[in-house]
């Protein structure tokens, strides 16, 4: 340890009085003894470990050497050394460690004209720390779900606006919705399928999901609230089959139709990945372009491909990459991004705007079923309802206007832009 | 291969289908409201099918759902 410590004293830590020390170091170990009491003396290069020993022995100096303890299985030698002898000398580095309470013959011998040459230097040892790593981000204390709403229905401050999204028109392009489902009675103003053979009724879960927590409201006995704009009007577009999976013809054909409909908002808890420096659709961010100049802004998710923990972070996915699509991050119950959260990696396009509430999130699931489910899927619908709620407030409000209202209103986070847009999406009415 | 593909002025949507029809592809759908053209490009290569008047075509994308893998 001692050892390990003096190496570490040689390298990095012997410097002139004067060199600066960060203030943050002298803190953290301002509390912990500096000097053993121990001295490390430099001795000369050409002195042969016989002359150091027996100078040292003129001035009643008892030193051993590294070399007699060479065949030592014991990592504890050092400690045997110095509790037999008053030092030991280190050959190959000609560095000698002399116990406490020997300052006079040390200064002796480095004074003295005949032994001066050999002892060149002594100075206090130190003890040595580990440095502590970096301290992590303070992260607030995680949102727990309760009995009046879900943790991501707290974080985003919905519980105090006083807007329902009444009459706001919010398209999902999903697996479809569980139609029969008791907590969107009333609520499905529109249904299509652009899958060949398959109705809209959800046989994945998915799409029933992600509907949930933009138009759901209370659950039915246990009574907290999961959806974010409960008296929003859904318009269901089944784009992706019931394993989950569709193709860009379906999604463009059902966002035709979200526009037909006079949708205001589009959110499409779907993509596919991307390298790092791919760019964009040029078809979806003219679709994007379109929609925005009739008023229907599109957010979709920005991907799950990233693995932080590991420190692999995937690109945003197509087509929340699309410069005109507001592309949502996920965020976990401390308000840290999930470790799955996709990336602003790609400079062309592929920003994240915002982030929201994606790790286990609560909501309606098919055949009249609730369950939790994470992924930017899940983060994407909260931003959708926010929306919603931003529209009922300002229904003149363009889907521009409603974009940056989006932004203005987010909370910031400690977390980087390129990670989490504006921050955390947030209700501010 | 299956195509995606956008026009630059809506107007020309109609005259543009045929032009791709001519060239072999199948058409499936035609979006007015966005000016999107979708379909099979059959034994042409989608560069062929950037004729005049079509802004971009692209390959006809897989996508999924974006719930996290369990």
């Amino acid at each position: 340890m001692l050892l390990a410590g003096f190496l570490c004293i040689q390298l990095k830590l012997i410097m002139p009085a004067t060199t600066l020390i960060p203030a943050r170091m002298l803190r953290q170990d301002a509390h912990k003894p500096r000097f053993t009491g121990k001295q490390l003396v430099l001795l000369n290069r050409a002195a042969t470990t016989k002359t150091i020993t027996s100078q040292a022995k003129k001035s009643s100096l008892r030193l051993a050497s590294t070399a007699d303890f060479s065949k030592s299985r014991s990592g504890d030698f050092l400690t045997q050394a110095l509790v037999q002898a008053d030092g030991i000398v280190f050959e190959k580095l000609k560095v000698a460690i002399i116990n406490e309470a020997l300052d006079d013959p040390m200064r002796h011998l480095m004074a003295a004209s005949s032994t001066a040459k050999n002892f060149l230097h002594a100075e206090a040892e130190r003890y040595v720390y580990a440095l502590a790593g970096a301290k992590k981000k303070k992260t607030s204390d995680p949102f727990t779900d309760n009995s009046t709403a879900t943790w991501g229905i707290q974080a985003i401050n919905v519980l105090k606006s006083k807007f329902s999204g009444k009459g706001i028109r919010v398209a999902v392009l999903d697996t479809g919705i569980d139609t029969t489902h008791p907590d969107f009675k009333g609520k499905i103003k529109g249904k299509k399928t652009f899958v060949s053979g398959q109705q809209v009724l959800d046989q994945n879960g998915h799409g029933t999901h992600c509907s949930g927590l933009i138009a759901g409201l209370t659950h039915p006995t246990k009574k907290f609230r999961y959806g974010v704009a409960p008296e929003a009007q859904l318009y269901i577009g089944k784009v992706l089959s019931n394993d989950g999976v569709g193709t860009d013809s379906s999604i463009l054909a059902g966002m035709e139709w979200a526009l037909e409909q006079k949708c205001r908002i589009i959110s499409m808890s779907l993509g596919g990945a991307v390298e790092p420096g791919e760019k964009y659709s040029s078809v979806y961010e003219s679709v994007a372009r379109e929609a925005l100049k009739q008023n229907c802004l599109i957010i979709a998710a920005a991907g799950n491909e990233s693995e932080r923990s590991r420190n692999l972070i995937a690109p945003v996915g197509h087509p929340a990459n699309c410069p005109s699509i507001l592309a949502v991050g996920s965020l976990s119950a401390s308000l840290a991004i999930s470790d799955f959260s996709c990336g602003g990696l790609n400079s062309e396009g592929g920003q994240v705007d915002i982030a929201a509430p994606g790790e286990n999130i609560w909501s309606t699931w098919k055949n009249k079923g609730y369950r939790r489910e994470s992924g930017t899927s899940m983060a994407t619908p909260i931003v959708a309802g926010l929306a919603a709620l931003i529209l009922q407030a300002d229904p003149n409000a363009s889907a521009a206007a409603t974009w940056m209202k989006l932004n203005q209103d987010a909370k910031r986070l400690t977390l980087p832009a390129s990670d989490c847009g504006a921050g955390l999406a947030y209700s501010r009415h | 291969m299956k195509f995606i593909a956008v026009v630059a002025q809506k107007d020309d949507t109609d005259k543009l289908v045929k032009q791709l029809e001519a060239l072999g592809c199948t058409i499936e759908k035609v979006l007015r409201i966005t000016g999107v053209i979708t379909g099979d490009a059959g034994p042409r290569k989608l560069e062929e099918l950037n004729l005049p008047g079509i802004l971009t075509v692209e390959p006809d994308r897989r996508i999924s759902i974006r719930k996290k893998k369990p």
